[in-house]
């Protein structure tokens, strides 16, 4: 009884749910304001993403007479409860330790690329050429960096795992890493990290990697059709999206609490995944423009992939 | 819960731009009040997008030519309500130098109501910030009245 | 290597260069071009600015009962090309700065100049003419500032009357 209690909690309020919500809008509503601040411009106040959520539930909700309507409405829900149950998953250092006894990496596998199943369920379902522009594209991207996540997320169950086999699940990996140091500094695992921090952009669509939801070229592909509280959906997956994603780079790279109890650490995780939303998505998106699709495919297939698997090997070999 | 969802609504306009048959001047303007630091729309909220679904302001420019003015009303038609219609520059007015032409069906308000109008050829990008800052006035009346006949 | 770090670096530094424009003042350099402002007292009915504008903005109609003429000038049709405030020998329209012209849609006819000019007097015979405000006189009527004032009609009896007293003076002289 107390295990499903348990779980209800980890899903709606903590660190799943609410949580994830609350610190997915802020972290996106950093992003703003950080970006705005790297390219000497005021910027929008730190709440605006809840006001532009807020708005959108004021909104009509068009729905195209070619679309069909049962995916046209499902494709948002579906992407967020995807990432809802991913986030639920996570484990936050001196916290919440996360699901023991599970292979949970594997299960993080089959998750993680639900909202980008959602988006080309959405951009199928419109019936508008750029949706279905934006399917493809955002089939191509997600093609071409679940490759390198995968040689990772290996890497570190092989190093962490050591000659009992792979360790899969995160609770596993973050003590492993409590008692013998942060992968982060682990010189083999290097190359993982850099593949991991080019991850993140790719995933969330920033930057260079801006190729799914391109505004000024396809006009936000997939959600070009969508409008009012759909759309608002979309805005929260993708927030709890960057919350999944950040957090569970953090988990594998540096997971490692501080002493101070269960605030000081909340603090400290916030902080982090702070840390490495400025440097991988903000810093990068100020920096550079779009690749073209194959542009896109080919820098993950030529750079990060081998990346991760000069990880994976030396991990293997390193046993 | 609703007053407090429509006073937010106010702070965040999604902008849409139509071009119906301008010259590009007053593209040129609205592009810089969107790009350049020195007038950061961002600040108020403002966000330029894609996608007419998304807009709440329709910014317009140009004297509606007939060439594009079906295309014009059938992107307004996608636009979703409550929505706010700003003229940008005098030729979705009166047609400006364009006026009586042959090509050009000037004066919008025949085919689409506009809610707020920047004159100027082309206006200053403060002016069109003033501009969307009036619309959002009309925005949030429209709003409490929306509220006001669905209870 | 990596220019941009530097100058994102700076940017950060430096904090933003965004003017305070909706929530303080603007900037308005000296000579930009605004909305034209218009004087009627000065006005002399001559027509030319309606000629030169491009836009066709300014209409000059007669009133009915005969006594002026309506001066209108529609904002939402002018260009600020400035080419009216160039060609007005008195200076009537000249052009300002302000540029805080936004309305409601529904307000879109009245945001114009719109002022009545009345026609002047002949001082001889009373009849209707253009204005002649001191500015005209001073630039081409200050040689005979007191014909200048006349309708057309009383002018060439005052310049034939002028004449004829000339030529019997002549006559007088060298007969």
């Amino acid at each position: 009884m107390s295990s499903i209690l348990e779980a209800a909690f980890a899903t709606v309020v903590f660190p799943g749910g609410l949580f994830a919500l609350a610190l997915g809008l802020f972290l996106k509503g950093m992003d703003r304001k950080v970006l705005a601040r790297l390219q000497r411009r005021v910027g929008p106040p730190i709440y605006q993403p809840v006001i532009d959520i807020a708005k959108l539930l004021t909104k009509e909700t068009l729905i195209p007479t070619t679309a069909n309507e049962l995916a046209f409405r499902l494709a948002p829900v579906l992407g967020l409860t995807g990432m809802l149950v991913a986030a639920a998953l996570m484990p936050v250092a001196g916290v919440w330790n996360g699901v023991t006894g599970l292979s949970d990496l594997l299960v993080l596998l089959y998750l993680l690329p639900i909202p980008a199943m959602g988006l080309m369920l959405a951009g199928g379902a419109s019936s508008s050429p750029y949706g279905s522009l934006g399917y493809s594209r955002e089939m191509a991207v997600m093609f071409a960096y679940e490759m390198p996540l995968i040689a990772s997320f290996l890497a570190v169950a092989v190093r962490t795992g050591g000659a009992a086999g792979p360790m899969l699940s995160l609770s596993g990996i973050m003590a492993y890493q409590i008692h013998h140091g942060a992968l982060l500094l682990d010189p083999v695992m290097l190359p993982a990290v850099a593949a991991l921090i080019v991850f993140i952009p790719g995933t969330m669509g920033s930057g260079l990697f801006d190729i799914a939801e391109a505004e000024s070229e396809i006009l936000e592909g997939p959600l070009l059709e969508y409008s009012g509280p759909l759309l608002a959906v979309f805005q929260l997956m993708s927030a709890v999206k960057l919350v999944v994603v950040l957090e569970l780079v953090v988990a594998l790279l540096c997971p490692n609490p501080i002493p101070g109890g269960v605030p000081a650490n909340l603090v400290w995780h916030v902080g982090k995944c702070l840390l490495l939303l400025l440097v991988s998505v903000t810093c990068f998106r100020a920096a550079t423009g779009r690749l073209r699709v194959d542009q896109g495919f080919a820098f993950f297939l030529k750079f990060t992939s081998p990346l991760a698997l000069v990880s994976l090997c030396l991990a293997i070999t390193l046993r | 819960m609703l007053n407090l969802i429509n006073k937010l609504a106010g702070r965040s306009p999604w902008i849409y731009r139509i071009n119906a048959g301008s010259c590009n001047g007053c593209d040129v303007e609205m592009a810089t009040a969107a790009l350049i630091p020195r007038y950061d729309v961002e600040r108020l909220g403002c966000k330029y997008c894609g996608s007419p679904r998304h807009a709440d302001v329709v910014l317009i420019s140009g004297p509606l030519t007939l060439r594009v003015r079906d295309k014009v009303l059938r992107v307004y038609d996608e636009i979703p309500h409550p929505k706010v219609t700003v003229a940008v520059g005098v030729c979705p007015v009166s047609g400006g130098c364009f006026r009586d032409g042959y090509s050009v069906g000037a004066n919008i308000d025949h085919y689409i109501p506009l809610d707020v109008i920047v004159p100027g050829c082309p206006p200053r990008p403060q002016a069109i910030i003033e501009g969307v800052l009036k619309a959002v006035g009309v925005w949030r009346a429209r709003l409490e009245e929306g509220l006001c006949s669905h209870s | 290597m990596l220019p941009f770090l530097k100058i994102m670096f700076r940017n950060l530094l430096r904090g933003p260069s965004t003017e305070p424009f909706p929530l303080g003042p603007a900037r308005t350099h000296k000579n930009f071009r605004g909305c034209a402002k218009f004087e009627p007292e000065k006005c002399i009915l001559c027509g030319i600015c309606r000629h030169v504008c491009a836009p066709g903005a300014i209409q000059l109609r007669p009133s009915e009962d005969g006594s002026g003429m309506e001066y209108v000038l529609w904002h939402n049709s002018c260009v600020f090309c400035g080419m009216c405030a160039h060609y007005c020998p008195t200076g009537a329209l000249t052009m300002t700065d302000n540029w805080h012209l936004v309305h409601l849609g529904a307000e879109k006819f009245s945001n114009c100049i719109d002022e009545f000019v009345p026609y002047d007097e002949c001082p001889e015979c009373g009849a209707k003419i253009q204005p002649r405000p001191q500015a005209i006189i001073d630039k081409i009527g200050y040689r005979h500032p007191n014909r200048f004032l006349l309708c057309p009609k009383c002018k060439r009896e005052s310049i034939a009357r002028h004449a004829a007293k000339v030529h019997n003076k002549t006559e007088q002289a060298h007969p």
